[in-house]
């Protein structure tokens, strides 16, 4: 479904600018195949509270300091994506944003019994 | 059939013999219609030898005879009766049987020696003998009206059914005067270019007014609906549609509490696979109303099917999952609401929120899966329309068959990836707890809480299952139009 490309589009305004929620799935489960499910699984709470207060600040802050691994090269996609989307996004489209990460990660469990 | 053998055989024995006595004996003033000897008379009309074998084609000897030796014998009763009343009402002076007697005597010799030996001439009498019928629909046409005599009625009934417009005024046009679904004259919207003249008719229909006046007969009833007719271009359609409706009417007196909509549409729609005849179905329509009289014209409803609708009700599997009742705030026959073209989502919403509530509520998935995924795919085609600015797109002379198939597909692939949901526990109690939360937000239309509570409950497992992230990230988060219906259906398969 490509509604929500054309939404992005619009709220940036004469930036044309993608958010391919396809993409940034297949990225963060790339990106956080390599934690243990115990880990994956607080991270995801804590996103899923941000999410939930709509607190773009700390959703961000949290992500980030989790991928901040300049040696891992499984985050290189990911980093690549979200340096095309991280910007203050309206609700909805945040909304559509959080929970496709959300998914990115869990759909990573149980590849990995943790390091 | 037999009926139309015996228009071509003798048309004029039907329209001035069978149809003036079957019409005027159904429209007695009613309170004296039960008392007649009308189906003797018949059988005697029937096998009178001078109409078959002297009169043959004569329409006026045939209506002549009609008139004197079988409708006026046929309303002799009621006539009396209706003297009676009057006498009674008026002047209080029948009130000891002798004086009923005498009374009685003189009407039925005044009706002998005028009437029955065809002496009826002078003005007075004539309205004297006036023929009490009355109509709910043409109080004031010609025959029906109060202060026609009884020559004038014999003479404008003739008129009406021979379509005279030369001596009859009032049959050169047709308005709401002849039929209540028609404006009145001056209503009219084409007035301007044309007169709404009879005269058109008179060419092809040697006998429009027959038909005309005998419209209300072609309702069936029902308490629920009202009067209802069915209606399509395709007369012989048309009749064996109306024609089961009532034989369905008769036999199941309406038992187990169908609406006759459900019937109507079943009808049709048995018969429209049967015969294969998807063209049609786009071009009918059910009219029905509540009350139509003289002056009142109650919830008059022209209901037909949506060429939209028409498609997807085509496809058996589809037709047949959404053809029942199920309960929600009322019980809703969900065909009827697909068809009238309302929203079902809001009804398998408190359905389901019902049956999560209440355990004794029957809970059907079939219906409901088919409803949501129907509606999530009618609403997902509108929106690539509205997107689409193309007139003429590839799909224009499609007849949306791509929309069915999307909406099959949708069904194999959403059944069983939304059952995989199950999953999410293990305990019925806290599937129903998890499902009342999410049926919670739904109401409030709250994507985020609706993705946060699911997740929320997803991850407590630490597990996830790859078919099911895929179809809630493709339905649900990735999808503004129709999430809702989606994360429905996911709430029904925790029940």
């Amino acid at each position: 479904m490509n509604e929500n490309i054309y939404y992005w589009q619009k709220v940036v305004g004469n930036k044309s600018l993608d958010l391919n929620l396809r993409k940034i799935k297949e990225a963060v489960s790339t990106g956080f195949k390599s934690l243990s499910d115990n880990y994956k699984q607080k991270l995801v709470y804590n996103l899923l509270e941000t999410i939930r207060n709509n607190d773009q600040k700390n959703f961000f802050n949290i992500l980030l300091k989790t991928i901040n691994k300049p040696n891992d090269e499984n985050y290189m996609s990911l980093w690549k994506e979200l340096n095309q989307s991280y910007y203050a996004m309206p609700e909805e489209a945040f909304i559509n944003f959080g929970y496709t990460i959300i998914i990115g990660i869990m759909s990573t469990y149980n590849n990995n019994e943790g390091k | 059939k037999i009926l139309q053998q015996k228009i071509s055989d003798n048309p004029e024995k039907v329209y001035y013999g069978y149809f003036p006595f079957a019409y005027i004996s159904k429209n007695l003033d009613d309170n004296y219609k039960n008392q007649t000897n009308a189906k003797e008379l018949l059988k005697e009309l029937k096998e009178d030898k001078i109409l078959k074998e002297e009169f043959k084609y004569d329409k006026e000897k045939i209506f002549e005879k009609v008139w004197y030796d079988y409708i006026c014998i046929l309303s002799k009763k009621a006539w009396i009766d209706k003297k009676i009343n009057k006498e009674s009402t008026n002047n209080n002076n029948l009130n000891t049987p002798e004086l009923l007697n005498a009374e009685l005597l003189k009407l039925n010799n005044d009706w002998k020696n005028t009437v029955e030996t065809r002496k009826i001439d002078n003005k007075n009498k004539s309205k004297y003998f006036r023929i009490p019928i009355q109509s709910g629909f043409y109080n004031n046409f010609l025959f029906f009206n109060n202060s026609t005599d009884f020559l004038k009625q014999k003479e404008s009934f003739y008129n009406t059914i021979s379509f005279d417009i030369d001596k009859e005024e009032n049959l050169k046009k047709i308005d709401k005067t002849i039929n209540k679904f028609l404006p009145s004259e001056k209503e009219f919207p084409n007035i301007n270019y044309t007169e709404m003249s009879t005269k058109l008719f008179r060419q092809q229909l040697n006998y429009f007014f027959v038909y005309l006046l005998c419209f209300e007969y072609a309702f069936e009833y029902d308490k629920n609906t009202g009067h209802v007719f069915f209606y399509s271009d395709n007369v012989e359609f048309s009749y064996i549609i109306n024609k089961k409706l009532k034989l369905y009417k008769n036999n199941a007196n309406n038992k187990d509490g169908n609406s006759i909509f459900k019937v109507t549409w079943q009808q049709i729609i048995n018969y429209l696979v049967e015969n294969k005849a998807s063209w049609s179905l786009e071009n009918m329509y059910i009219i029905s109303y509540q009350k139509l009289n003289n002056q009142y014209q109650e919830d008059i409803k022209y209901i037909g099917i949506p060429k939209l609708q028409a498609s997807i009700l085509l496809e058996d599997s589809i037709r047949e999952a959404i053809n029942l009742e199920i309960v929600s705030t009322k019980k809703y026959w969900l065909l009827e609401e697909f068809i009238n073209g309302k929203p079902l989502y809001p009804i398998i919403l408190n359905h389901i929120s019902l049956i999560l509530n209440n355990d004794t509520t029957y809970f059907n998935y079939s219906p409901v899966l088919y409803s949501l995924i129907i509606e999530a795919n009618i609403l997902n085609f509108k929106n690539s329309k509205k997107n689409n600015k193309m007139l003429f797109a590839e799909d224009y002379f499609d007849n949306y068959r791509s929309l069915v198939d999307d909406i099959k597909k949708d069904v194999r692939y959403s059944s069983f990836n939304a059952s995989l949901i199950k999953q999410i526990s293990k305990d019925k109690d806290s599937k129903n707890r998890i499902a009342m939360n999410l049926i919670e937000v739904l109401k409030a239309k709250d994507k985020n809480m609706f993705l946060n509570i699911l997740f929320k409950n997803l991850n407590e497992n630490k597990s996830s299952n790859p078919s099911l992230n895929e179809w809630i990230f493709e339905k649900i988060v990735e999808n503004n139009i129709s999430y809702e219906i989606y994360g429905l259906l996911l709430v029904a398969n925790l029940c």
